[in-house]
């Protein structure tokens, strides 16, 4: 008996303390790129808010493959919290991570870290960057509060905020035409419903813009003009948070040009709005997410296609300015990874790749 | 002669084996590290009071962990999360050192192992869980872990197991009480006093506390790249709770426990986050207890109501005084029969209101009533045989749920030796959030409840020596979950929960226990826990991630282990725990992972006898020592080394 009691006692703790030899492995599960980071783009997984997990991801267009975790394994520290948008600009990178309040500068051919512009340089809650030059860029920030949005100026040589510019409710994103910036507001945690129009020289508001509630995303096509879609403002009752139709509004898309609204497209529902657009390298067709699927639009159309290109719900949309691909993150969900699909211009699926929790966009 | 002491006489006949194990179950009532000769342990089982007839009798083929006795050098200023963490099976999920922490048991979900105080299941109707780091060690004198499936005796909820909270039993005759003082790092600090005061007839318990700690700990800020100390992770607390017992007549027993307490905690948010979180919680408890008992030679009545009532503000750098209301009242009656020497009877029935009110619902609070009858029957079919089958049906609102059964069986091998396999259904109720929550997000009020089958097979063995005692236990256990419940993305903007996957945990458990006695001046205890749990999803319907198929549910790790062990020599008493956790995944994919951790901390404690009936005491305590940086959860860092140190009266 004393003997088999021994024996289980033994048993027993060897299977304690065998755990142990478990304790250590980590999974790496990119190695440091190789090849010229020219040849690819970023895919940007913004991860789960409050989870600390957002990732950056490298597509590689000569053997056509992904590498995940690209920041962390250059820069050996993660990432930081809900990264929005990366943009490329003079050889670097800027990654705008919305929650950790900073915008993470990296080399664009090593990943590796150039500089931090944090919370400690007053960066607050940003979305999205443009270049202007190269000592000089534009960060929208949302504000503490999600309503009193601002324009932050960078200095791209000593990495400070050199001044702040009232923009409006949640600032998203912005894009450089012909020496104007144009910023989109959609609206934040409240609504907004303009598009504003700022002097990057003197950085001052020359015009201010209304196109329709809650303008997110905007790009240009080839004649110059910009267009920019919207989600539309939804309204609940404050007691029993039912959807308030009549004050509600649909998304839309819109063309401006020389400052004025000369398209205006809206959706046929309310809660229901065109996002991500973006446009094929000839300017001539819009491509965006809308009603859980893709569709492109000809700049020419005056109504919403009804059918879908790719009919797949996706988080992240973006264009292959060298390809015409069209590049979709799929986010099923953000506490799990997502998948990056390429498909070509027609719509066809030609890889898919896993990447980090929720690939909202790209950067080329 | 029938009945209690007739039971147990004649059990004693059947085998000294059935006393032993019997001394376990009923452990919960009895000093838990005095099992003396057999010959006095018929005295001691004589006088025992059966406080919960389900979890001492009709519990016997399951798993029961008692936490306390191996929590050694723990301070009262310890909440229950600490001690779950640190001291027994449980995973504790855990937002940092004032976050929100629940328990996961057997690979099971957070809010699938409810906290029962009293008999009472003190889980949230709002969101299904029970902060576990608001629960103060100082109001607990009973704290057990009751593992697997628990539907026929304890009702919806019960997919992973049960904690069970109790005070000490009625106070005997005189007057005493205690006060202490505790200090610890990071503005840690609390005051505790408990009186007591009995009488043949009557007896009243009171105590009280008051907690502060500001957390500002030092760490290194990963995501920074500097050290830091975190900002407005402080805590507040106050509590009172009073017991009152009376007997009503020779076999009448009434009691009424009252528990107040006002918590107000500063959520410090992601350490990821580049500006500091202000969001603040502030939680009221209401809970009060009343229970009568009526014991007879042959039957003992039992007769319970309970009101709770839970007043939650939140507010945040968005949003002021979020403010949500909940509260339940529980009324439940239970007979114990002892049908003859070898077969015991239990019925019962319960009825639970509970409603809520939260802006978020709508202007309607959100109600729901349940009626629930149950039924267990136990019996000693051979000397070394017992076996127990239940059952249970509860009409909720005006829907039948399914029919929860359990099967149970336990053979003792030999004088030492037990095996023990059970089988048993639960299911686990949408919360109201996740039926009536509206706005961006909504919830889904066609949800169907998370229902689940728990199955082990274990042994047992404990031995009895002169100066030595041993105690071990090796189980696997195999759970089956349909319909967990997961929030997926809607289809035009937001979240709704959906009934989403299958799950499979299955796993082991061992645990080891020793005590040696040199003699009255020294003893020696050491105790020791591995777990290995695989949870993975067997199946995704609709809405859910097919990419996750076969993965492990996240923040489960496959590996836990955690040891103790103290000497404690004439009054001095030294301790040691350690807690190892593996990596587990933070990503559904399997692929993102928090690295394993390990903890170690160190106690000594001194006690001086002032006079005959005036003690004092110091216990000090020296946690992290090897200064560990770790997470629990990704983003939310746990302190460094640390100290807390506690100075405590008692008298008489």
């Amino acid at each position: 008996m004393q003997y088999n009691l021994q024996r289980l006692a033994t048993f027993i703790v060897l299977t304690l303390f065998s755990g142990l030899i478990f304790f250590s492995c980590k999974v790496d599960d990119s190695p440091a790129p190789s090849v010229s980071a020219q040849d690819g783009y970023f895919i940007i997984n913004e991860g789960g808010f409050g989870n600390a997990n957002t990732t950056l991801s490298f597509y590689n267009r000569q053997d056509n493959s992904v590498l995940n975790n690209v920041f962390r394994n250059a820069n050996n520290r993660p990432l930081g919290d809900q990264t929005q948008s990366m943009t490329i600009f003079d050889g670097r990178g800027f990654i705008v991570v919305q929650n950790s309040s900073k915008v993470e500068v990296i080399d664009r051919e090593t990943f590796e870290s150039l500089a931090t512009i944090g919370p400690d340089e007053g960066i607050i809650s940003p979305r999205h960057f443009v270049g202007i030059n190269p000592t000089k860029g534009y960060v929208t920030d949302w504000g503490a509060d999600g309503l009193s949005g601002t324009l932050k100026v960078l200095d791209l040589d000593s990495y400070q905020v050199t001044s702040t510019i009232p923009i409006g409710a949640g600032p998203n994103e912005l894009i450089l035409i012909d020496n104007r910036v144009y910023v989109t507001n959609s609206g934040g945690l409240g609504s907004d419903n303009t598009v504003v129009e700022v002097d990057p020289q003197t950085d001052t508001i020359v015009n201010t813009i209304v196109v329709g509630d809650n303008p997110s995303s905007l790009t240009t096509d080839a004649e110059g003009s910009i267009w920019v879609v919207g989600g539309g403002k939804l309204v609940y009752d404050p007691v029993d948070f039912s959807l308030v139709e009549e004050e509600s509004t649909a998304g839309f898309i819109a063309r401006i040009v020389n400052n004025k609204v000369t398209v205006k497209i809206s959706s046929d529902e309310i809660n229901v709005g065109p996002s991500s657009v973006t446009i094929d390298p000839g300017g001539q067709i819009l491509y965006f997410r809308y009603k859980g699927g893709v569709y492109a639009m000809s700049t020419t159309n005056t109504t919403l296609p009804t059918t879908p290109l790719i009919d797949q719900r996706f988080y992240g949309l973006g264009i292959d300015p060298v390809s015409g691909d069209i590049l979709a993150g799929e986010a099923p969900n953000f506490s799990s990874n997502g998948s990056f699909l390429r498909y070509s211009s027609t719509g066809n699926l030609i890889q898919g790749y896993s990447v980090g929790i929720a690939p909202n966009s790209f950067a080329f | 002669m029938r009945g209690w002491q007739s039971y147990f006489s004649i059990n004693l006949a059947a085998g000294q084996a059935w006393l032993v194990w019997l001394m376990l179950w009923l452990g919960g009532t009895l000093p838990h590290r005095s099992l003396a000769q057999l010959s006095d342990t018929v005295k001691i089982l004589q006088n025992i009071e059966v406080t919960d007839s389900r979890l001492q009798l009709f519990s016997s083929s399951d798993q029961v962990s008692e936490i306390l006795p191996q929590a050694t050098g723990y301070a009262a200023s310890n909440n229950l999360g600490q001690l779950l963490m640190k001291y027994s099976a449980v995973n504790v999920r855990s937002y940092g050192i004032s976050g929100l922490s629940t328990a996961s048991l057997r690979g099971s979900g957070s809010n699938h192992t409810p906290v029962f105080w009293e008999g009472i299941n003190l889980q949230s109707s709002m969101n299904g869980s029970l902060d576990l780091s608001l629960m103060p060690a100082f109001f607990l004198d009973e704290v057990s872990l009751q593992h697997g499936s628990l539907g026929a005796l304890y009702g919806a909820g019960t997919l992973g197991g049960a904690i069970h909270l109790r005070s000490a039993q009625k106070p005997s005759s005189g007057t005493s009480g205690k006060i202490f003082q505790q200090l610890g790092s990071f503005g840690e600090r609390q005051t505790g006093v408990q009186l007591q005061y009995g009488n043949q007839q009557s007896a009243v318990r009171i105590r009280a506390f008051h907690r502060q700690a500001d957390n500002n700990f030092p760490y290194y800020n990963i995501y920074r790249v500097r050290l830091e100390e975190r900002q407005h992770a402080g805590i507040h607390q106050r509590g009172i709770l009073t017991e009152f017992y009376h007997k009503l007549a020779e076999r009448q027993q009434f009691e009424v426990k009252y528990w107040l307490q006002d918590n107000y905690v500063e959520l410090p948010g992601v350490a990821a986050a580049g500006v500091t979180n202000r969001a603040t919680q502030a939680d009221l408890f209401h809970r009060l207890v009343a229970n009568w008992s009526l014991t007879n030679e042959n039957h003992q009545i039992r007769a319970k109501t309970a009101l709770l009532g839970h007043q939650l503000d939140y507010s945040d750098n968005f949003s002021e005084n979020a403010l949500s209301e909940a509260i339940s009242w529980v009324a439940e009656v239970e007979s114990t029969f002892f049908l003859d020497e070898k077969q015991w009877l239990l019925v019962g029935g319960n009825h639970t209101y509970e409603q809520a009110s939260v802006s978020s619902y709508g202007a309607k609070p959100a109600q729901r009533n349940r009626t629930s009858i149950f039924v267990s029957y136990q019996t000693q079919l051979y000397d070394r045989l017992e076996g127990s089958i239940g059952l249970r049906e509860t009409l909720i609102d005006r829907t039948w749920s399914p029919i929860l059964p359990s099967l149970s069986v336990a053979y003792s091998t030999g004088k030492y030796w037990k095996l023990r396999t059970k089988i048993a259904r639960s299911y686990n109720l949408p919360t109201f959030n996740d039926l009536y929550w509206s706005g961006v997000s909504r919830g889904n009020p066609d949800l169907q409840p998370e229902s689940g089958w728990g199955t082990d097979l274990g042994v047992e063995v404990k031995p009895n020596f002169n100066h030595w005692k041993l105690q071990g236990n090796l189980t696997a256990f195999s759970n089956w979950f349909d319909n967990w419940l997961q929030w997926v993305p809607r289809a035009g903007v937001g979240w709704s929960p959906v009934n989403v996957q299958q799950v499979w945990a299955r796993g082991l458990e061992a645990t080891l226990e020793s005590q040696y006695t040199f003699d009255e001046n020294l003893t020696l205890q050491c105790w020791g826990l591995y777990s290995f749990t695989r949870s993975t999803k067997e199946a995704i319907k609709a809405g859910g991630n097919p990419a996750t198929l076969n993965q492990q549910l996240i923040y489960t790790p496959y590996h836990q282990g955690k040891a103790s062990a103290s000497v404690r020599y004439q009054r001095w008493e030294v301790g040691s725990t350690t807690n190892l956790i593996g990596q587990q995944f933070t990503e559904e994919t399997n692929i993102q992972l928090l690295p394993g951790y390990a903890t170690t901390d160190i106690s000594l404690a001194y006690q001086w006898f002032i006079h005959d009936r005036h003690q004092l005491s110091v216990n000090s305590s020296l946690n992290n020592i090897f200064n560990h940086a770790y997470e629990v959860r990704q983003g939310y860092p746990m302190p460094g080394r640390h100290y807390q140190i506690s100075i405590i009266y008692q008298f008489n």
